[in-house]
Formats: C-alpha cells, structure tokens, sequence
C-alpha cells in the first residue's frame, strides 16, 4: 500500500496538473478571443436523489421505472449530446432517503476507504459540484463529514490524517458555519474553470475558459430539524446576508458567471434570515445568473403547477424565471432533470449572458406515450454489491413469533398486532425519559395505538404476519403509517376523554331491538386507539351514548384518579391534535422523538427476539359492557377468520357467512355481547 | 458558561428598578450609541451556539435600553437547562414585551404556556402576553391562543368557538399548525358543523408547506373516500411518501 498510494496520488494528480496548466494557458488567450464570440451553456440539475439510485423500491422489494439515478442519467447523457458545452450540478438531499442509505450509514456504516453509493454514480457521471441540502445532516456531522471527505473543524467530529473517500466534485454551502472556529463548514462557494467551445463572429469553432462560480445554501431550519445533531456546533447565516457577502467576493475573483445552488424553494413573506424557502428573496441580491432550487419537490417550470410558491409576484412559471432569474427545480427521487440554457456572448474581457436566448425546462423520465426512459447500462453493476446487501437487510428476519399477529379481530378486542407496537413505544418512551427527562421519571408510561388496517378497503385491509421469522418489511404490515413517536403528559381525565373519542368506533346499539344492528361505525380505525396492559383496565358500553361509554377504567386495580399524571406513548399525528382527540395537541407534548414508531418496533423485536403469545399478544386492557341483545350485532371482517378470533379467547363471536355478497372479500360476523 | 448573575433577595425590585434607570438613561443618553440591528441580531445568532462574547454584547445592549438586544438575550437564556438562566431570560423577556416588542410577547407567552426549568407550565398566564403579541402583528400569537381554547381548564372551560376563531386567524397568516387544527375541528365538526371541504383545503394548504400530519391526514383521506377525495393510486404514493419525507423537515412552530 505504501508504494501504492503515492503512485496513484501522482497518477491522480497528474491530469489535473496538466488541465490546470492548459486551463491557464487558454485563459490567458482570452485576450485574443474575437469579441461578440457567441457560445451556449447548459446546466443541468438534479434535486433530492435521496440515494434512490435504482429504479427501485425496497419497501415493496420491486422495480419502479418512475424514478431513479439510472434513468435520469440517461437524460444526463442526452442533453450532453445536445449541448456543446453542459455542467453538471446536484442541488442536495442525496445522501438520504432510501433502504440503501439506511444501510450505509446505520445498519453496515461505510468504512473511511469507501465512497457512498450515491456518489459513487455521481463520480460516474462526472458532476461538476453539488450543493447540501437540509438531509444531509441527517445522520449527524461525523458521518456527513466523512461521507463528504471533509474536514470540519466542529465539536464532537474527529478527522484522521486524511479526509475519507467522497464525491469528485467540489461541494458549497455557504450559510453553515461553525460554532468552534466561526467559518463556513463547507467552501462557502467554488469558482469551476470550464473550458468551452465557442463560435467566432466569422463562424469559426474555438476555445475558451469560463469562470463559473457556484455558491450553495441549505434551509437555515435545519437548526430545528435536526437539533439532536447540530444544537451548539454549528449555526446558520441568512441566504440574502451570505450572498449578499460573497457574490462581489466571486465576481472580484474573476467570475463570469454566478449559479446559486439553493437547497429550498419559493416564499415571498417577510424576509427572515431563519425563513426556511428564501430563494425568491435571494433572488434579488444582485450578480446572480441563474439558480438551481430544490427541497419541494416540485417541478419548476411548469406553466400548469397550482403550487403556491410557483404563483407568487415575480414568479414566470411558464418561463421559468424568479425575479428575472432564470431558475429550476428538477423535481425528486430522479424523476426530473432541470435545464438553464444560457447563450453566452464575449464582450472583450469577459463571457456575459444574452438573456433572450436563455431557455429554462425541466425534463421528465417519463415519456410522452407514458414509458420511461431506458436506464444509463453503467449505474446499476457500479453499485450492484451495495444494492443487493440492501435487498438481504430488508429480507433478513429481526426475530420470531409464536402466534400469527393480526387485526381481524382487532375492533372487537383482539390485541395479537396492537400489543407488540403499544410495548415498544412504551419501552422506548420509558428508556428516553428515565435518562432526559428526570422531572417526569415517577410517572408511569402508557401506551396507546390503533389497528391502522381494519378493513376498510375489503378483506385484504388488514395486518396479517404469520407466525414464524418476522422481517423489516413486515413491521410496515405492523405499523402502517409514517409516524414518530411521541410522548404526552396527561391526567387520568385525558385518558378517560381520549378513550370516549376512540369509543365513537361503535355504533350505540338498543338491546331491545330484535332486527340486527352494525357494531362498527364510520369513526375511522385508525383513530380507535387502546391501551394493551393489565394496569389499565375499561369497558366500552356501546349502548350509550358517545361521550358515556368509557366505565370502570381503572389504574392498578383502582378507579383512575382523573387528576394524577401520566406519560402515554402514542404518534405525532394523534400528539399533535390529529383525530381532535380533546385536549390532546402539542401542548402535552414532553417528547417528540425523531424516531419512527416502525423503526422503533423493530428495534424492539430485534431485542427481544422471539415474540410469544403470552407476552406479547395477548394483554387485553378493555373488554365491551356486558349486554343481552334481542336482536344480532354485526360486524364485517376477512373471510374464514373465525378460528383466529377462538384462538385468541374470543369465544362470543360467530361467522354469520362466507362473504357479504359484495366483491370486498369481506364476510359477516356477530359478537353476542352478553358473554 | 451561564451569564453571572447573582440575584438577592431584592433582586426583582432592584432589578426593575435599575431596568427603569437604564432603560431612561440609556434611552437618553446613549440612543444614537446603541449597535445596529443587525450586529444585535447576529450576537443573538451566536449567543444561542454559547458564544460568551456574544452574549455580553446582548447584556450591554439590552441593558442600555435596547429592546431587540433584551429580546434575544432572553431568547438564548430561556433555551438554556438551569432554572436561573432561564429566569433572568424570562426577566429580559418581560422587559422587552412590556415596552412593546411583539416578539417578545409571543416568546414569553409560549414560555408560559410550555414552561420550562423554573417556571410551571401556566396557560392562563401566558393568555394576556399572547394577546398582546397579537396586536403587535405576531400571528403565532393567535395559534397558541387556538390552543388555549381548546383546553379545558378548572378555572375556564373549553371553548371550541374562541379556539376556531385563533385558529382561523392563524391558519389565514400561513401557520401549517394552525392549519391542521382548523382542519381537524371542521372536519369533526367542533364547534361548528361538521365542513368536510373547507377541512380539505386547510389540509392541503399544510401539507404545502410540508406538514407532516396533514400529509398523513391526505393520504387517509384517499384511501378512505373522505374530505371529497377518492381513492387514487397516484396521489396515495405522493401522499405516502410527502408524509414520510415530510417529518424531518416539519413548518416550525410559530
């Protein structure tokens, strides 16, 4: 390795010592390039990649022709082939996002030797730079340092003798800076020299150099986003302040042009350093050419778009320009290209923008008749060993169960997919909480979830893991929704009133009559949260009234004390005021985890390993109001599902048929309420 | 690293009353001395990632009358763990809301309602301060007066009407928050018959500006034939994956 290195060093270096000198030399025959010498220049853009490299969706384990790096690098290659002279930049949120970027930072955390995936195949592509986006930070300052190949001189990062393997293109970010040494995180901008072919006023092809700078921002909110990594190391400036500060700064440094690279799209409320969209204000700070944005995933320009921030004063959506800034937005996921044409004339000293020939477009993978474009054939074997190491972590068991896990029977009680959630996020809630939250750590941690699927769309709507392995992909069958965990601080009177709100579930069913009647009403499942532990313990009376059903619940064996406190684990829709549950909003909120409630399930199982019925799926804390009926109370739920319901103790129901009638795969049921 | 401040038993007296001199004086005699807003401003940035210097610039300024600088020390100190931190912030605060900074009621008004070390969560007290920051211009002031109304209290029962007026305020001034809460009362009907439209288009103006829940509220919506939506394959995965995408970069709290 010893004689290696230098020797590649020397091989790497050596073009570029060769480039630079030839760069040099044609800069200084500017001088002698005609004036009114005409030439175009193409920047091209991708937005939040989010290190979907493939066409491929690892969720569902299948191709997805409708994004991906390997397709709009075929686009890349096209608009390369169209234009004589192309730069190449990525606009950020690259790093994130995916199964494959999970892996390699979490899961199997690339060594400092190893280049990320996702700029693997940007390297491939030849970027020409790239600005950072909000999701960079993601995973923390170290990794992105090292991912990067950066030197950050911050807190809590270490930097060995050398930087780590990175992208081969330069990277800006101008608005981070340092809270240790006070200086930009990043190169607050590059200037790129650029050789390109150009055409003399008498017709003939030549060559020049031209300065392009590039400076790149990220949404100062990152602050917010990501405070668990950055609270204290870093801090932001504003976008109008920080371009405003170095644009001159560019220019003075010869150059030509000035292409802002703005992690962030469109607002033109009040200007505000810590404004999350500033680029329409940015937009105005004078000496820029043309602006990449991203962040919103939109498509700019779209004559067509009904997005607000594409419908503001200033804003040419079918143009393409903010303020008279030539700027785009490529979408995500690889879904789009964006492309700025600029037509560049010599004026004697320098190469200046002929802004009637500037062209803005913003190119879809997908063709007109519907098809996508083929894939670029070097992407997919250049990281074929990542991507299939991903496949085998999304397939790899996380542990065992004993008992099928299902929500058929979910409505009437049946616990078997609910508890395993409800422990997890009150073991997760309840570690947080002992080691930050020491004011609340005498209260107890409840848990509270609802079955997500509960047939709604038909027999197939519902949770169903079999016993047996128990993989990542099925905890989205556990845990349907995209959803954090939260934690609330209420009172025994909050639970008591939550639990009559998810009670609007059921109908209020007469005893009295004989004619059947619906148990389920058309209160959404996903808002039937309970609790599934032996401390707390209600009926449901669904012969009263919404607002009076919730009867002996008690804590411990005990009627609740409606004024004692206590922590209940739950998700940030219900934590901040989805379902309007109430009294429960982001006032009660001590904790809102960056962590998903699925993420967090399966963490738990991988810790605990092997799921039992008995410890696992089975803890009921709510049974119905026992009530004689005249009449049969009905309930729809998949086919064929009575053995489950017998398994799980619940002896009162019966199949009432094999389907409905209707083409949902759904069949009746009763529950006889007097048992 | 906390600023060193020791408070005696006549802190408080002596603290307003030596705020009244240097508010008088410095406003007399050192008006035209005070640093401009910016620098004000960027001693706060600083402050707030622990720079020493930086928040001896607030103290000098703050304490010379400046109602920005008053703010933003305020701001720094109520975010730092120690309880006397936090209330000599909460001291700054009310200097610079009583002499009429906006920003400063709204601050001190989510101080109160949240609380924080040293100061009990209190969302009767922090009514007057948010109202206040209201008729300063400072919208976020009616979402947390939303909120407020939407609590029940032993002292003042809950009122969904006054809470869907805050919040319908709020949600017109752009508040994605707001938005959603206005979207979940119409859509449950509180306060109000239930108005499943008017639910959708405050969603949709939240999820916009990528809130994570009214992204998540959509995609129900979709799968569940609500709020006048229909299942749709294509905007179920858009929905799906702006919920997903959208929970690291939630609209900040007004």
């Amino acid at each position: 390795m010893k004689i290696r290195l230098p020797a590649l060093l020397r091989l790497s270096l050596f073009p570029l010592v060769i480039t630079g000198t030839l760069l040099a030399s044609c800069g200084s025959t500017d001088s002698n390039i005609p004036v009114n010498s005409k030439a175009t220049l193409a920047l091209l853009e991708t937005t939040d990649l989010h290190t979907n490299v493939m066409s491929y969706d690892y969720f569902k384990l299948a191709e997805d022709k409708s994004l991906g790096f390997e397709r709009v690098a075929t686009l890349i290659n096209t608009a390369r082939a169209e234009f004589s002279n192309t730069l190449l930049f990525d606009n950020g949120d690259t790093i994130q996002g995916t199964a494959l970027s999970d892996y390699q930072s979490l899961i199997n955390p690339l060594p400092c030797s190893q280049t990320l995936a996702m700029y693997k195949v940007m390297n491939l592509m030849r970027f020409d730079g790239g600005g950072i986006g909000n999701h960079e930070f993601n995973y923390g300052l170290p990794f992105l340092n090292q991912v990067t190949g950066s030197k950050f001189d911050v807190d809590g990062v270490s930097n060995g003798a050398t930087p780590c393997s990175g992208p081969s293109f330069p990277q800006a970010l101008a608005n981070v800076y340092s809270a240790k040494t006070k200086a930009p995180l990043f190169s607050p901008y590059h200037i790129i020299s650029k050789n390109v072919t150009a055409t003399a006023p008498d017709g003939k092809i030549i060559n020049s150099t031209l300065k392009v700078g590039i400076i790149g921002f990220t949404p100062p909110t990152i602050m917010s986003w990501d405070k668990r990594w950055l609270d204290g190391k870093v801090y932001t400036q504003g976008l109008v302040e920080t371009a405003t500060k170095f644009i001159p700064e560019m220019r003075s440094k010869g150059a030509d042009l000035v292409v802002v690279i703005s992690h962030g799209g469109l607002d033109n409320s009040t200007y505000d350093p810590t404004m999350e969209n500033g680029n329409w204000h940015l937009s105005k700070v004078p000496g820029i050419d043309a602006m990449l944005i991203g962040h919103s995933h939109q498509v700019f320009p779209d004559a067509a778009s009904t997005a607000a921030q594409f419908n503001l004063p200033g804003v040419d959506k079918a143009k393409g320009t903010v303020n008279g800034v030539p700027t785009v937005m490529a979408n995500y996921w690889g879904k789009h290209l964006g492309l700025i044409k600029l037509d560049l004339v010599f004026d004697g000293g320098k190469w200046n923008v002929n802004s009637a020939g500037t062209k803005v477009e913003a190119r879809s993978i997908q063709n007109a008749d519907k098809t996508y474009v083929a894939v670029e054939p070097t992407i997919a074997p250049a990281i074929a060993t990542e991507h299939a190491a991903t496949i085998q972590y999304v397939k790899t068991p996380i542990g065992t169960t004993n008992f099928n896990m299902s929500s058929y029977f979910a409505d009437l009680g049946e616990v078997s997919a609910i508890e395993i959630v409800n422990q997890a996020q009150a073991d997760y809630v309840s570690t947080y909480v002992a080691a930050n939250l020491p004011q609340y750590k005498s209260l107890p941690v409840l848990s509270i979830s609802a079955p997500f699927k509960s047939g709604f769309a038909g027999g197939n709507d519902y949770t169903d893991v079999a016993s047996g392995n128990v993989a990542i992909n099925n905890a989205a069958d556990l845990y349907l929704y995209p959803n954090t965990v939260y934690a609330v601080r209420v009172q025994g009177s909050d639970i008591k009133n939550w639990l009559e709100t998810a009670a609007k579930r059921f109908n209020k069913i007469d005893p009295n009559l004989s004619t059947d009647q619906a148990l389920i009403s058309s209160f959404p499942g996903y808002n039937f949260d309970m609790f599934t532990t032996p401390d707390l313990k209600y009926e449901i009376d669904v012969t009263q009234s919404e607002g009076s059903r919730i009867k002996k619940l008690t804590y411990k064996g005990a009627a609740i004390d409606t004024a004692a406190y206590f922590i209940v684990a739950t998700n940030n829709y219900r934590g901040s005021g989805g379902g309007n549950f109430p009294g429960i909003d982001s006032t009660k909120v001590i904790y809102a985890s960056p962590d998903a409630n699925r993420d967090v399930l399966i963490s738990y199982i991988k810790n605990l390993k092997t799921l039992t019925l008995a410890k696992n799926g089975s803890d009921r804390s709510w049974n119905f109001t026992k009530v004689t009926t005249k009449g049969l109370v009905t309930f729809k739920s998949a086919p064929n599902k009575l053995s489950l319901a017998i398994a799980a103790g619940l002896t009162n129901i019966s199949a009432i048929n094999n389907s409905d009638g209707g083409t949902n795969n759904l069949a009746d049921y009763a529950i006889d309420l007097s048992k | 690293m906390l600023l060193k401040f020791q408070f005696g038993k006549f802190s408080l007296i002596s603290l307003l009353a030596l705020t009244t001199l240097l508010v008088a004086g410095g406003q007399l005699l050192y008006q035209t001395r005070l640093p401009d807003d910016s620098k004000i401003e960027q001693w706060g940035v600083l402050a707030s990632v622990q720079d020493e210097e930086a928040a001896q610039s607030l103290l000098k300024a703050a304490k010379s009358g400046s109602n920005l600088a008053a703010r933003a020390l305020g701001q720094t100190l109520i975010h730092r763990p120690d309880e006397v931190s936090v209330l000599e912030g909460r001291r700054w605060l009310q200097r610079a809301a009583e002499s009429g900074d906006a920003k400063a009621n709204l601050l001190l008004g989510k101080l109160l309602l949240k609380g924080a070390p040293g100061i009990p969560a209190d969302a009767l007290a922090a009514g007057p301060w948010l109202q206040a920051s209201v008729k300063g211009g400072q919208t976020g002031g009616a979402h947390y007066l939303g909120l407020i109304y939407r609590q029940e209290f032993p002292s003042q029962p809950r009122s969904p009407e006054k809470a869907l007026y805050w919040l319908e305020m709020a949600a017109k001034a752009g508040i994605a928050d707001s938005q959603f809460l206005l979207g979940q009362m119409l859509m449950t009907g509180d306060g109000i018959a239930p108005d499943p439209d008017r639910a959708r288009i405050w969603f949709e103006a939240a999820a916009e500006q990528d809130h994570p829940e009214a992204n998540l509220q959509l995609l129900m919506a979709y799968t569940r034939n609500e709020l006048g939506l229909k299942r749709n394959a294509e905007a179920e995965a858009r929905q799906l994956m702006e919920a997903q995408h959208s929970l690291r970069h939630r609209p900040p709290a007004p």
